[in-house]
């Protein structure tokens, strides 16, 4: 069980959740949750969430969670939650999409819209510990105000040398703006992915079509199979 | 083309499967009965309803992996499995 211990609007239809949980071992950044709801006539809805924060033996986690407006469990989550209450979550959960601070290699990070989340904690992780490898977030949004984490992905780029950070938005930009402005495609991923020779740890995470399209052209580009992690949010944008 | 956004990665199966095993399986190597492709269960394509989930190959589409929750009754298929893989120490993160 977990007990609601704060909230935080990110975006206009992204907030983050923090938990208390019970019994937990610690998670990897990169991990998820499965959260189930259960309603009064029995009717079950599970769905898996991953975690933002950083890496560690916490027992304060927090989720990110965007508003779907006809998903089962997400709209519970941002609207029909208050301090205090508990639900049913079970994890950590995945060893597969995750990454330590000891990894040497570089980092390079893909993200479409809520997809940022994962790597919001990969890269929070990042920030705690002593590693300065070269890494780089490609970060896509639709509108400006729909950027998660904004500010404190600035502080990330303006504090450490070694992490750059691009951003896209796909759906018109404002005046003054000095990001790329089109769908992550191969000219993008060419100019801004770190260099195959380099042989980058990957980690791409967000709709499914766009976690394909983009694992797809890094794959043209030269970069392993066995470097790239991905996950989908699959067709609903709640995750499973 | 409705397939084609309809999966997500095995990795989110980890919460059901971990009902089976006593350790995480997202890492666990999997060899496609069908075709020979070995890949971590974490990577392979996720189908699910509430039913249960399948998890099948990313190279041939075969189902590698099904698990079933029904009244209370857990079942897993795994015929689709030639082979899996599980090495506690690796540590690819």
């Amino acid at each position: 069980m977990a007990t609601v211990a704060a909230f935080r609007d990110e975006t206009p239809s992204v907030k983050t959740i923090a938990f208390a949980v019970s019994q937990w071992a610690g998670h990897l950044a990169g991990q998820h949750v499965d959260i189930r709801l259960t309603g009064e006539d029995g009717y079950q809805a599970e769905r898996s969430y991953s975690i933002a924060s950083p890496g560690g033996t916490a027992a304060l986690i927090e989720l990110t969670v965007e508003r779907i407006s006809d998903g089962e469990v997400s709209p519970f989550l941002t609207d029909g939650l208050a301090l205090g209450d508990t639900i049913e979550l079970r994890g950590p959960i995945g060893g597969y999409f995750t990454w330590r601070p000891e990894n040497p290699s570089p980092l390079l990070l893909v993200a479409g819209g809520s997809g940022v989340v994962p790597l919001m904690s990969i890269l929070r992780t990042r920030n705690k510990s002593a590693n300065r490898v070269p890494g780089r977030l490609l970060c896509s949004s639709r509108r400006f105000e729909d950027i998660v984490y904004r500010e404190e992905l600035d502080r990330f780029a303006a504090s450490d040398n070694s992490f750059s950070i691009v951003h896209t938005l796909t759906r018109g930009a404002p005046t003054a703006w000095r990001g790329e402005t089109r769908r992550v495609d191969t000219q993008m991923l060419a100019k801004y992915a770190l260099p195959a020779a380099q042989k980058p740890r990957i980690f791409v995470c967000g709709p499914t079509l766009f976690v394909e399209t983009v694992a797809d052209q890094l794959l043209a580009l030269g970069h392993q199979e066995t470097g790239i992690k991905t996950e989908r949010f699959g067709p609903t944008g709640e995750k499973r | 083309m409705i397939d084609d956004v309809l999966w997500a990665d095995g990795n989110a199966a980890g919460g059901v499967l971990a009902r089976f095993f006593a350790f995480d399986v997202t890492r666990m190597l999997i060899t496609c009965d069908s075709c020979g492709a070995e890949s971590p269960l974490g990577a392979l394509r996720l189908y699910g309803g509430q039913m249960g989930i399948i998890l099948r190959c990313t190279k041939c589409g075969a189902i590698n992996v099904r698990a079933l929750e029904n009244g209370g009754a857990l079942t897993l298929d795994a015929r689709g499995a030639r082979r899996m893989t599980y090495r506690p120490e690796s540590n690819s993160s």
